[in-house]
């Protein structure tokens, strides 16, 4: 995908409008693209919670430029305590995901466009972020786009996983600062998620790299959904990227993966609504 | 743009490009808006490419980066009756503050943990890479040379939180922040975001220049809100010292 600019992303920027809404921790600000009005679908909204959009490789920017001139209106808005919102600045902990920022925001857009439908889109924190706003607001939720994010009680040390035991295991163990990791599980935090997010009507798409420390947490992932029901299967997809999602330059992909599975969901869902 | 209540009070411009630390501008508005509440009209942009501003970064140059800034006070002066000018360059944004003095002065300059030689800061950049994928469990997939040539060949090498790109390396590597400020003489505050409470041996160096071209000043070196964590993350303690040196700049 070309990510240069055009006229009609051009014209996009242009039309942005900074808005700001009240979250739990303090008012959340963002940026709304309003869809290009010729091929505006009608109440399909694309959502980035996020971090900074400072930057030169800005995605999440260009993404939402690209959508909405494709006809979805988006809202890029920082989380509590980041860019320009109000709260503490603190570290991400994969443990607490801000749920509420994300409920906050579709709320805020529920009342900005009666009966919109919205499809959330997040990288590592912020899609846990994302997931857990199912918890919360499901109804108006058609889709979640969902990379690379941490999802197991705690990060698996891949070099001691792959050590195994012996001498090897006990040296990679004494280096990781434990001699003896518990068994590795999701998380509760992310299990209560990803179950409201199956009890939804929403479709899912989530993605990971076969070679990054979270391979082994995606492993998890992948054994809980082999007991869903087909329908929920159906739904929900992993895809499992060769290589890495974390590597230095990997972002363009995961963006570009956003825009197809957007384009096609919604495609999809409008023929579905047509029919 | 923030508006402070002093009638006679300079306004405050903030220079920040590239930024390769996820908290830079977090750090940024926290300082502009501590310095609006003291007072003060502070001024903040995005330059092209970067942020929720329009452009390419292929085609990004030194002097668009300048230019961004210089039309940027324009506006700032145009929107308020402030007469003087302070700048302030973040990281990377030092040289484009720097460049921006060049062409339209400033009574003041504060640095936050500035960029000195831009080509030693590329390298460094390089550099970095190799570091995260060795913290990420990976073995590093290139070294600092191979990513030269790749700038070399393709125009253009990602580094950990942006792109690089040919054009702009080039533009940039022919400057510095000593070169650019050599006609310049007035107060300068310069701020070390590093977890070390003694001055780096380049801001030292930095600061003995300055002071050997008459230059007024003051150098702050921790300790920071956060002994052990990030300074970029919890700024609070070099704002509030940044404040107490603009509020001496009378």
């Amino acid at each position: 995908m070309d990510w240069a600019e055009t006229a009609a992303t051009l014209a996009r920027a242009r039309a942005e409008i900074p808005v700001s809404f009240a979250g739990p921790n303090g008012e959340l600000c963002g940026i709304l693209t309003p869809a290009a009005r010729k091929v505006a679908s009608a109440q399909r909204w694309v959502a980035f919670p996020g971090r900074p959009r400072f930057g030169t490789r800005r995605l999440r920017v260009l993404a939402a430029r690209h959508l909405a001139a494709q006809g979805f209106s988006c809202l890029r808005f920082d989380l509590h305590g980041s860019g320009e919102s109000a709260g503490d600045a603190v570290n991400p902990e994969r443990a607490n995901p801000y749920g509420d920022d994300v409920a906050a925001a579709i709320r805020y857009l529920g009342k900005v466009d009666r009966g919109a439908r919205i499809l959330l889109t997040g990288y590592c924190f912020d899609a846990l972020s994302a997931m857990a706003a199912f918890e919360r607001e499901p109804e108006t939720i058609d889709g979640l786009f969902f990379a690379a994010a941490p999802i197991a009680v705690q990060r698996i040390d891949r070099i001691a996983a792959n050590a195994g035991g012996g001498f090897r295991g006990r040296v990679a163990g004494m280096l990781s600062g434990r001699t003896r990791q518990p068994p590795p599980r999701l998380s509760d935090r992310f299990v209560s998620s990803f179950s409201a997010l199956i009890g939804s009507r929403a479709s899912a798409l989530l993605i990971y790299g076969t070679s990054d420390y979270m391979s082994a947490e995606a492993d998890l992932l992948e054994q809980a959904m082999r007991a869903l029901g087909d329908d929920a299967r159906r739904r929900v997809i992993l895809e499992r990227w060769q290589g890495s999602l974390r590597s230095v330059g990997c972002e363009p992909a995961i963006y570009e993966r956003l825009i197809s599975w957007a384009m096609q969901f919604y495609g999809s869902a409008e023929m579905r609504v047509t029919a | 743009m923030r508006r402070g209540s002093r009638a006679n009070g300079p306004i405050v411009m903030f220079c920040n490009c590239l930024s390769e630390n996820y908290w830079e501008w977090r750090a940024e508005v926290a300082a502009a808006r501590a310095i609006a509440a003291r007072g003060y009209t502070t001024f903040s942009f995005h330059p092209r490419a970067h942020g929720d501003s329009a452009g390419d970064p292929a085609e990004l140059t030194i002097d668009g980066l300048i230019d961004d800034a210089v039309a940027a006070v324009d506006r700032a002066r145009s929107m308020s009756a402030a007469a003087r000018v302070v700048w302030v360059g973040i990281r990377f944004g030092a040289i484009v503050a720097a460049g921006a003095i060049s062409r339209r002065g400033g009574a003041a300059l504060a640095l936050w943990e500035p960029v000195i030689e831009p080509k030693d800061y590329f390298a460094k950049l390089m550099r970095h890479v190799l570091y995260y994928e060795l913290s990420q469990g990976m073995r590093p997939s290139v070294t600092v040379e191979e990513m030269r040539r790749l700038l070399e060949r393709d125009g253009r090498v990602a580094v950990l939180t942006f792109d690089l790109y040919r054009k702009f390396t080039e533009s940039a590597s022919k400057l510095n922040l000593p070169g650019l400020l050599a006609d310049w003489r007035g107060p300068a505050y310069l701020s070390q975001f590093q977890v070390h409470s003694k001055l780096s041996r380049e801001n030292s160096r930095l600061k003995d220049l300055f002071a050997s071209r008459g230059i007024r000043v003051t150098a702050s070196a921790g300790p920071h809100a956060s002994e052990a964590g990030d300074p970029w993350q919890h700024p609070e303690t070099e704002i509030d010292r940044m404040r107490e040196w603009l509020d001496g700049l009378g």
